[in-house]
């Protein structure tokens, strides 16, 4: 006869890993850092929206500044570093040891992590494209035809949508890979990039996550010829019928890097001496 | 009752060099890369770009009949592309200090050996172990350095090098060597200069960060948000040399064209060296004060 | 034991492993190992690398056996149900290191199910129980290595679990510290709970387990009580110390006995013996003790112990 298991149930374990998870996260010194950051961007622009070229305009300075800035360093490496320290950090300094013998599923642990990775580090980028936002906002002659919200709206959601994927890929790489973080440059820096010169139809841009935002925003924001190319230097043969779905191309790539991570986290013995 | 035996410690030990101390932790630094598969893959895969220059190099002077006969006919006419000529040090430098693949695999290496050293130490309570054994903050700090160097430079100056040399035994005489060598000099000591200062940010970064996960995500956002920053600037002024003054990748790249003598347009060497020397100096004293004794024993 | 386990419809043994094995590849690190467990405490012994912790780590389902089975409670080992009912104090030093111990100890509570008041209450209390009450508000990183050691433990045992599993418990606590752990290790059989406790200080283990099993290279050496073990090994011969008035003369009496390997003199009034045939011997001593002049002071056995069985085991 055997007695009957205790413990959380699935969702229960989801809420209490994420709240766990934002708790020591967000003691983190880092913090201090991205707050500096998120400061010194909006001061950065308001200093150049007096000196920036004429033809770029309010529109030009925060698509060009949220993009390359936020977009491109601030949002991916911070959630991955959030990312890979909630699910590798507890692996490597092997505290997972105690969240282990839990009467828990391991999977919701995981996404416990991932709700928590994404929602911080999307807050964060919300915010800091908000505080770019109102700081390009506050020099009204750079908006001769009045102030444009829904670029802070098209831009929030491109922040939104690329922390979730980008938490997705740190909890794969953290549940995976005994150096995550050297994936994570891989990924980012190394096939991000080589897939950003590549022809805009070519396939390997679906595995990207910055192509689909590229389109998300093509289809957000609008740019003319030039802003486009100074956002994204490879593109020339821009068409309408190329965005196709961005949002399903996203949640494809990061529902496929969910379940790889949770099978993963599941069945991987971190304990085993063949990783030492 | 007071024991004074230490003063009975007359003999002094062996004399072991300050050199002899310190070597063996600077060797175990370069060898740590290759004692995981992983480690040794990653080395192999930092090659490629040098490889496809190799086999470029042996397609130019005919040695292989490689590829598709218009491009083996454009390589081999080699007035048709400057940037391929043999005969000419951007050939060799290219490799390692274009942004794609230089800088992705240059990151990619300093990200594993020299990003996590300090890092890992401080939380392994291992700095009290070397600093308590005769080895000084400051030789621990240059052995950890040095270590680190040698594979970057391994990556960063041999290839250039060995490429070169390559390409000498492979032309019909000597002339290629002759006209290149003092080009291929002034390149090389470039490249020493950059990668050594380029490794020394890294490691400064690693002993200001409080595990070696920080520290490799600093320097990813050092390297590849300095670029971004010259990008904006650059794009929203449209002064162009601004990414030479605002990106180390960039500043570093045209640091070592500068000394090779490799023509640039659009570049402020001075603007670039400052950078360089500026992020070596701030985050070479941000470490120091991190790399106080009492903050090796708290 | 067992039968006051079947009497009350739970299953004999809390931990039942039966022929585990376990590879890492052309290494074996565990070999056919049968081990079982009920309401005792069962010491851990063997050098660094014999198998111990893997064996731990087995038994609460953080590795999987290559062969074999082990059940936690009826349980398959790793099940939702076998972790419910297991704790471990693992020999990691890292904990949550900006949280306090009471907070550290009622966020895996969480996991159990119970409320947050319930876990806070719980958790205080159990670090109460375990000394740390005054401290247990304050950062853990601020906490000294015993300190840490009784947060460890208490996570291991806030959850009331019916197998416990101790891996080097008394690490870094001092003198009194480890006394009065040792009490409560002892305490925990009479609630129900089946302990598993490694040390490396044999003399810790020795008033504090009922059994031991001896693990080297992978394999159960030996298994049982120290009597037990050492009356199995008739090869080794028993060293007692004799005290008496006449020690030379005592001497040059017992030479002669079969059972009398050799004789050491200590000082000026004690002897050491190497015996075999442990019981005829005793029970000719005691004869001998009420005709001897004097009597005999002292007849204390010197090799008994864990720490000399398991030296006399592994040569």
């Amino acid at each position: 006869m055997t007695t009957k298991p205790q413990g959380l149930g699935s969702l229960a374990t989801i809420v209490e890993s994420a709240r766990q998870t934002w708790n020591l996260s967000r003691r983190d010194r880092l913090w201090w850092f991205v707050a500096a950051i998120l400061v010194l961007v909006p001061a950065l622009a308001f200093v150049l929206a007096g000196r920036a070229e004429d033809g770029l305009g309010g529109r030009g300075l925060f698509c060009l500044m949220a993009w390359w800035l936020h977009g491109t360093v601030i949002v991916p490496w911070l959630t991955l570093y959030l990312g890979v320290q909630a699910v590798h950090g507890r692996i490597e300094d092997r505290t997972f040891q105690y969240l282990f013998l839990r009467p828990v599923r391991k999977v919701a642990l995981l996404a416990g992590n991932w709700i928590a990775v994404a929602s911080m580090a999307g807050g964060t980028g919300v915010l800091g494209m908000g505080l770019l936002f109102g700081a390009v906002a506050l020099r009204g002659d750079l908006w001769p035809d009045g102030i444009e919200w829904g670029l802070a709206g098209a831009f929030a959601v491109v922040a939104g949508a690329a922390a979730a994927a980008y938490a997705a890929v740190a909890v794969l790489f953290g549940a995976f890979f005994r150096r995550p973080l050297v994936w994570a440059a891989f990924f980012v820096v190394g096939v991000q990039m080589l897939a950003a010169n590549l022809p805009v139809s070519a396939g390997l841009r679906r595995l990207t996550i910055t192509d689909p935002l590229r389109r998300l925003l093509l289809d957000g924001i609008e740019p003319d010829r030039r802003l486009a190319q100074m956002l994204w230097p490879a593109e020339r043969d821009f068409r309408p019928e190329l965005i196709e779905h961005p949002l399903r191309d996203l949640l494809l790539l990061g529902g496929l890097c969910l379940v790889a991570a949770g099978m993963a986290y599941a069945r991987t013995e971190y304990d085993s001496r063949e990783r030492e | 009752m007071i024991h004074d035996w230490l003063k009975e410690r007359s003999g002094r030990g062996a004399e072991v060099s300050g050199w002899r101390r310190s070597w063996p932790l600077a060797q175990a630094e370069f060898l740590t890369l290759f004692r995981s598969r992983w480690g040794v893959a990653l080395f192999l895969l930092c090659l490629f770009p040098g490889l496809g220059r190799l086999v470029m190099l042996l397609i130019i002077f005919g040695v292989v009949n490689f590829g598709p006969v218009g491009l083996r006919a454009r390589l081999q006419n080699r007035a048709e592309i400057p940037g391929l000529d043999p005969s000419r040090v951007d050939f060799y430098l290219e490799p390692v200090v274009s942004v794609m693949p230089g800088m992705v695999f240059f990151l990619l290496l300093t990200s594993l050996v020299v990003a996590r050293t300090i890092a890992r130490d401080r939380l392994a309570n291992a700095m009290e172990l070397y600093w308590t054994r005769g080895l000084s903050p400051l030789a621990y700090v240059a052995c950890k350095w040095l270590g680190g160097w040698l594979v970057v430079a391994s990556i960063t100056v041999m290839v250039p090098l060995a490429l070169w040399l390559t390409a000498g035994f492979l032309a019909e005489d000597w002339s290629l060597l002759a006209t290149s060598a003092g080009g291929m000099a002034r390149a090389a000591v470039g490249l020493v200069v950059v990668s050594a200062a380029w490794t020394g940010i890294c490691l400064a970064l690693s002993a200001i960060c409080g595990s070696p996960n920080a520290a490799m995500v600093a320097w990813s956002m050092l390297l590849v948000g300095s670029s971004a920053v010259g990008v904006v600037l650059a794009s929203a002024l449209r002064e162009p040399w601004l990414r030479s003054c605002l990106s180390l990748w960039e500043a570093g790249t045209v640091v070592v064209r500068a000394i090779a003598g490799v023509p640039q347009r659009g570049v402020s060497i001075p603007g670039a060296c400052a950078m360089l020397a500026g992020c070596l100096i701030v985050t070479m004293l941000l470490a120091r004060s991190r790399l106080r004794l009492e903050e090796a024993l708290r | 034991m067992t039968s006051t386990a079947a009497s009350s419809g739970l299953p004999d043994w809390i931990l039942d492993c039966e022929r585990i094995s376990k590879w890492y590849g052309p290494i074996s690190a565990l070999t056919d190992v049968t081990l079982r467990v009920g309401r005792e405490v069962v010491g851990l012994v063997g050098r660094s690398g014999a198998g111990k912790s893997t064996l731990m780590k087995l038994a609460v389902g953080l590795l999987r056996p290559s062969q074999g089975s082990i059940r936690v409670a009826g349980h398959p080992a790793g099940s939702r149900g076998a972790r419910a009912c297991s704790g471990l104090c693992p020999d990691t030093e890292r904990l949550y290191d900006a949280l306090s111990g009471v907070d550290f100890v009622a966020w895996m509570l969480r996991y159990h199910g119970l409320g947050h008041r319930e876990c806070r209450e719980r958790s205080a209390a159990t670090l109460t129980e375990l000394g740390l009450g005054e401290h247990m508000h304050r950062p853990i990183r601020e906490y000294s290595k015993g300190m840490r050691q009784r947060v460890r433990l208490a996570q291991a045992l806030a959850h009331r679990p019916r197998f416990a599993l101790l891996d080097e418990p008394m690490t870094g606590l001092d003198p009194l510290a480890r006394r009065e752990l040792g009490e409560r290790i002892r305490r925990l059989p009479e609630q129900g709970v089946g302990v598993l406790v490694s040390s490396h200080v044999l003399q810790e283990l020795q008033g504090l387990v009922d059994r031991v099993v001896m693990l080297h290279q992978g394999r159960v050496l030996a298994e049982g009580t120290v009597a037990e073990i050492r009356e199995q090994m008739p090869a080794a011969p028993h060293r007692v110390r004799i005290g008496a008035a006449d020690p030379r003369r005592l001497a040059a009496e017992l030479v002669h006995w079969p059972s009398v390997q050799g004789v050491r003199f200590g000082d000026s009034s004690v002897l050491e013996l190497s015996v075999t045939g442990e019981p005829d011997f005793y029970i000719a001593l005691t004869e001998l003790g009420t005709r001897w002049p004097g009597g005999l002071r002292e007849i204390t056995p010197l090799d008994d112990d864990l720490a000399s069985v398991f030296g006399y085991l592994l040569g």
